[in-house]
């Protein structure tokens, strides 16, 4: 043999360099039995190590955990990221695309879209080859194809089409602005989550957005998707995206096509023909801003489709709109439905929340199922009945000692064959509400039924038929029925909460749950408006003491997230909160809200009375444990605080905020591993939620876990966090720094700050000043902590409980200014 | 080298860094996991193995004393013996708690293993008994490279060996003994 090498060392080598042996031939050359022997115990071994490296795949450092789907392409893998400690998808290509030395064109295309950052798009997190396998890992989305729903349930109401038309569009708007085109947009690319959040997936095709006279890209896509223009051999287009964003549309609310056809040729022929099959022809009662927005997408001449994603999206929200114009009867039902519905995207926190101990479930709970459009199943009478079904929960929402589940938490089992009693245990409520709609010309029955989740026993059931006109009063006694079979009888204050709102200028209501709606998203965009819907409901009824707190939420929020001046803020949301306070002294909501302004102030003993009267007014008000609990928190009571955050989680289980301040209140707990694992599962169910990915690092940090830290620092720095974000964020990575021995890049970063004081004046101080604490420069961090002490700058309110200030704490200089602050 | 070693790792573990408890599991829990799963049955699911992987790693790491003396490979079969001990602890728990309706008779019988369905019970018997004529570094190392999964590379780290290449001839030479153990009447 070569080199004098036996034949067996040469196969002993081969097997341990994993190399592939043709064994047969090998056993066949043996010299003698005994070779053949040796040569069989090899082959043996070989197989032994093939079987033991197909027991757990690993690609980088992700571990696969299980395969979700197969294409041309390759497998999608549900894959753990041990770094970040969560699952995300995985694509990887069976087998090595290219040759080796090359880059390969899969790996630039995934990092370049790895930039693109927008909730309705998925988040893809890299790219890379390694093993000679290509893959591209992103966030793991849970949830069903639209093909699929489409498949399953049918097609979708104009409504519910137009506001996923409205997701995808901004979906798209954010790749076509990285310079991308989607070139796939189907059905069974676009997911929507339980929650309700619609997700843009696979960008299999997608490619770079080229000048005119580029080459033209092979055809991608599927062809009953595909433009006439790109089919007929012409480069794809941002025009072309939205052509087949028309035709999902299309699809949607039809189940059919505009222009179909057997084959490829066929589709071609057809459309050259002009053979289509029109939108009015299939559903000819559909809302007419919604056809018109189909129609213009899918127009065979380019330049009549929308100009660009935006546009598209404008064009649904006018149909969206529209959809309330239709019947001025039912207007403020159909807007305040849009307001649900949109407000069911973002999260689906249900099958994940850690906080699990369970309410005690006495009956005094509800679950509010949607109430079923009986009238004509997919008309814009689906949000007649969905608005029926969100004022009777706001009913009894104002009812003491009744927890009430309704909106986005009860939403998403619309769709699901689930049985009360499984609905029950999932929310943990003793009682299930469901019930139906019908109209018939100007009359309304409803009919309702609850039911004892545990015995299966139906406690009461109705049904009541009015005049359109009544619905409102209709409600109100609905309501009332529902109350006295949950509570027996109803307390003074009972009935008092119930009939209040009835009386209300529906016009000015409506922009409040508008106002509301925003509100809770926390994007700067969403408290702008949220400020401006609080102020248009208070120009149209001057007597609303309910619109005044949401006012006044609104500019905290604002000044919370440093949107406007914080000093500005709380002045601005102090007078709305009195004047609410003013024109009802038993509203809650008011007295909540003045409580969050003395706590911003802190003036401690005067907010924790606002917040305590508000509870008692209304207890099941969930905002008001939610911002309790942040007082407590800042007051060192971590035991009282985790209670009131459990009981605003519980009252609302799928807010993000009231989530992430759970996580939040254990992190000041010092509970670090479990913040971690509920801000894994806020993160889970809101992968762009920026304050979680902090909120996370901070727990790393405390915890010593720095690596990790910094690489959720690296996430959340990636997401364009809000101007102030950014900067609590900056000083994070400071404060890391310090701690972790980097001290260039902690002195870098207090420059970086100081600059930014100096130019735009903002609040930098406590930044600083924590900084120097990572650092361990006590003089310098006193320094900067007087200056943020004597500059409210809300970072100190936190100086009692936040271990990023241990460092000082022994020093005489912290005391006073805890004394200072009545923090002693 | 310039990767810290495993007792360096247990060391900083044992005096609270939680970093470090990371990087050993980093290091070893995939490949125990493989392993684990390569030698069992079906009999334990796999979300189950997993668990009894990490936990017996975080306790391993936090209360073992010091191996230094011996080298890395010596902490690779301690864990591998400690991993195979309490999987059969499990597994014995269940067989003798009392016979009842939920406890499904399938769970607790004997399904072969992904290595006994591919070589053959009878194959793994003499395997595991050939393994054990091996000095421990040997043993150690063909395991890393058959069932664990290793790169040379981390063979060399495993056995101080100055470079893959060194690791590798080490491998080569122990799989050729192997075989001859295996082969001999």
């Amino acid at each position: 043999m070569d080199n004098g090498q036996s034949t067996v060392s040469l196969l002993a080598a081969a097997v341990a360099a994993r190399d592939e042996v043709d064994w047969d031939l090998a056993e066949r050359s043996a010299a003698d039995p005994a070779e053949r022997r040796l040569i069989q115990q090899l082959r043996q071994l070989a197989t032994l190590n093939k079987v033991s490296l197909a027991q757990t795949e690993s690609w980088g450092s992700l571990e696969l955990r299980g395969e979700i789907g197969r294409g041309t392409f390759g497998t999608v893998y549900r894959a753990w990221d041990p770094r970040l400690e969560i699952d995300v998808a995985l694509k990887l290509s069976n087998v090595p695309a290219e040759p080796a030395g090359a880059p390969s064109s899969a790996i630039k295309e995934g990092q370049l879209l790895a930039q693109v950052r927008h909730p309705n798009v998925v988040s893809v997190y890299g790219a890379d080859s390694i093993d000679g396998r290509v893959g591209v890992w992103m966030e793991l989305v849970t949830g069903r194809t639209l093909k699929e729903i489409v498949r399953e349930q049918g097609p979708f109401g104009a409504h519910e089409a137009a506001v996923i038309g409205r997701d995808v569009a901004r979906a798209l708007a954010a790749v076509h602005h990285k310079g991308f085109l989607h070139r796939d947009i189907k059905a069974q690319n676009v997911m929507r989550e339980a929650g309700g959040r619609t997700v843009l997936m696979d960008f299999g095709a997608g490619v770079a957005q080229q000048p005119a006279d580029a080459e033209v890209p092979s055809l991608g896509g599927t062809p009953l998707y595909l433009a006439p223009e790109v089919l007929a051999g012409q480069r794809p287009t941002v025009q072309s995206d939205l052509y087949s964003l028309g035709v999902l549309l299309f699809h949607l609310v039809s189940g059919e096509f505009p222009v179909s056809g057997a084959t490829l040729a066929d589709v071609k022929a057809n459309h050259v023909a002009g053979t289509r099959t029109l939108l009015r022809d299939v559903r000819p009662n559909l809302p007419t801003q919604f056809v018109r927005a189909v129609d213009a997408a899918i127009s065979p001449d380019p330049a009549s489709r929308p100009r660009s994603a935006g546009a598209m999206e404008a064009l649904l929200e006018r149909a969206l709109v529209e959809a309330g114009d239709v019947r001025p009867s039912i207007k403020w039902w159909a807007l305040a439905a849009s307001i649900v519905i949109v407000g069911a995207t973002g999260w689906a926190l249900r099958d994940r929340m850690l906080v699990r101990e369970p309410v005690a479930a006495t009956h005094e709970s509800v679950a509010i199922l949607p109430f079923r459009n009986l009238t004509s199943p997919g008309s814009e009478d689906d949000y007649f009945a969905e608005g029926i079904t969100d004022d009777l929960a706001a009913h009894l929402s104002s009812l003491q000692d009744l927890r009430v589940v309704a909106g986005a938490s009860t939403r998403s089992y619309k769709a699901q064959a689930k049985s009360d009693t499984e609905i029950a245990t999932e929310l943990e409520v003793a009682t299930v509400l469901s019930g139906s709609v019908r109209r018939l010309g100007d009359r309304v029955r409803i009919v309702s039924t609850l039911v004892d989740a545990r015995s299966g026993v139906q406690l009461w059931s109705e049904s009541f038929d009015r005049d359109l006109k009544d619905v409102l009063t209709m409600q109100a006694e609905v309501a009332r029925k529902i109350a006295v079979a949950l509570k027996g009888e109803l307390t003074l204050p009972d009935e008092r909460l119930l009939g209040a709102g009835a009386d209300r200028n529906a016009e000015a209501f409506n922009l409040y749950l508008r106002g509301r709606y925003y509100w809770g998203l926390r994007t700067e965009d969403g408290m702008n408006r949220a400020v401006k819907y609080f102020n248009d409901a208070v120009a149209v009824d001057p007597g609303y003491a309910l619109a005044f707190a949401g006012l006044s939420d609104a500019y905290t929020a604002l000044g919370i997230y440093g949107v406007i001046s914080r000093i500005d803020a709380n002045a601005q949301a102090g007078q709305a909160a009195e004047r609410a306070i003013a024109l009802d002294p038993n509203l809650a909501e008011a007295h909540a809200s003045l409580g969050y302004v003395q706590k911003n102030r802190f003036e401690w003993v005067a907010a924790e009375a606002s917040f305590k009267r508000a509870i008692q007014l209304k207890p099941n008000y969930s905002s008001a444990h939610h911002f309790y609990a942040n007082l407590l928190t800042q007051l060192g009571r971590q035991a009282e605080a985790l209670a009131e955050i459990k009981r605003a989680v519980a009252l609302d289980p799928l807010s993000i905020s009231a989530n992430v301040t759970v996580a939040g209140t254990l992190l000041m707990a010092r509970r670090y591993d479990d913040a971690i694992a509920q801000y894994q599962n806020v993160l889970r169910s809101d992968p762009g939620f920026v304050p979680a990915y902090r909120g996370m690092a901070a727990a790393y940090m405390y915890s010593g876990r720095f690596t990790q830290a910094s690489e959720a620092h690296r996430r959340a720095a990636e997401m364009a966090p809000l101007a102030v974000e950014d900067q609590e964020l900056k000083s994070d990575m400071g404060y890391l720094a310090g701690v972790s021995g980097r001290r260039p890049d902690a002195l870098r970063i207090i420059t970086e700050l100081r600059e930014r004081h100096d130019k735009a004046g903002e609040a930098v101080a406590g930044s600083i000043a924590a900084i120097y604490s990572g650092l361990g420069d006590v003089d310098q961090a006193f320094t900067w902590l007087e200056r943020a002490y004597k500059g409210r700058d809300p970072e100190v309110g936190f100086l009692k409980v936040d271990p990023r200030w241990d460092a000082l704490r022994a020093d005489g200089r912290f005391n006073q200014i805890l004394e200072g602050l009545g923090l002693k | 080298m310039d990767a810290e070693t495993s007792f360096e790792l247990i060391t900083r573990v044992q005096a609270g860094d939680a970093s470090a408890m990371n990087a050993l599991l980093e290091r070893y829990r995939p490949r125990l996991q493989r392993w684990a799963r390569s030698r069992l049955g079906r009999a334990r699911d796999m979300a189950d193995t997993e668990d009894i992987v990490q936990d017996v790693l975080v306790s391993a790491f936090k209360n073992l004393g010091t191996f230094e003396a011996r080298g890395e490979w010596a902490l690779q079969g301690y864990l591998r013996r400690a991993v195979r001990n309490r999987i059969l602890n499990e597994v014995e728990k269940l067989r003798s708690r009392p016979v009842r309706d939920e406890v499904p008779n399938d769970l607790l019988s004997h399904t072969p293993s992904p290595l006994e369905q591919a070589v053959g019970a009878e194959f793994m018997g003499r395997y595991d008994a050939a393994l054990e004529r091996l000095p421990e570094p040997d043993r150690e190392a063909l395991v890393a490279r058959l069932e664990l999964g290793c790169s040379f590379k981390e063979i060399a780290f495993l056995l101080e060996k100055p470079s893959a290449d060194a690791a590798r001839m080490t491998v080569n030479r122990a799989l050729e003994q192997l075989a001859a153990l295996l082969a001999a009447p």
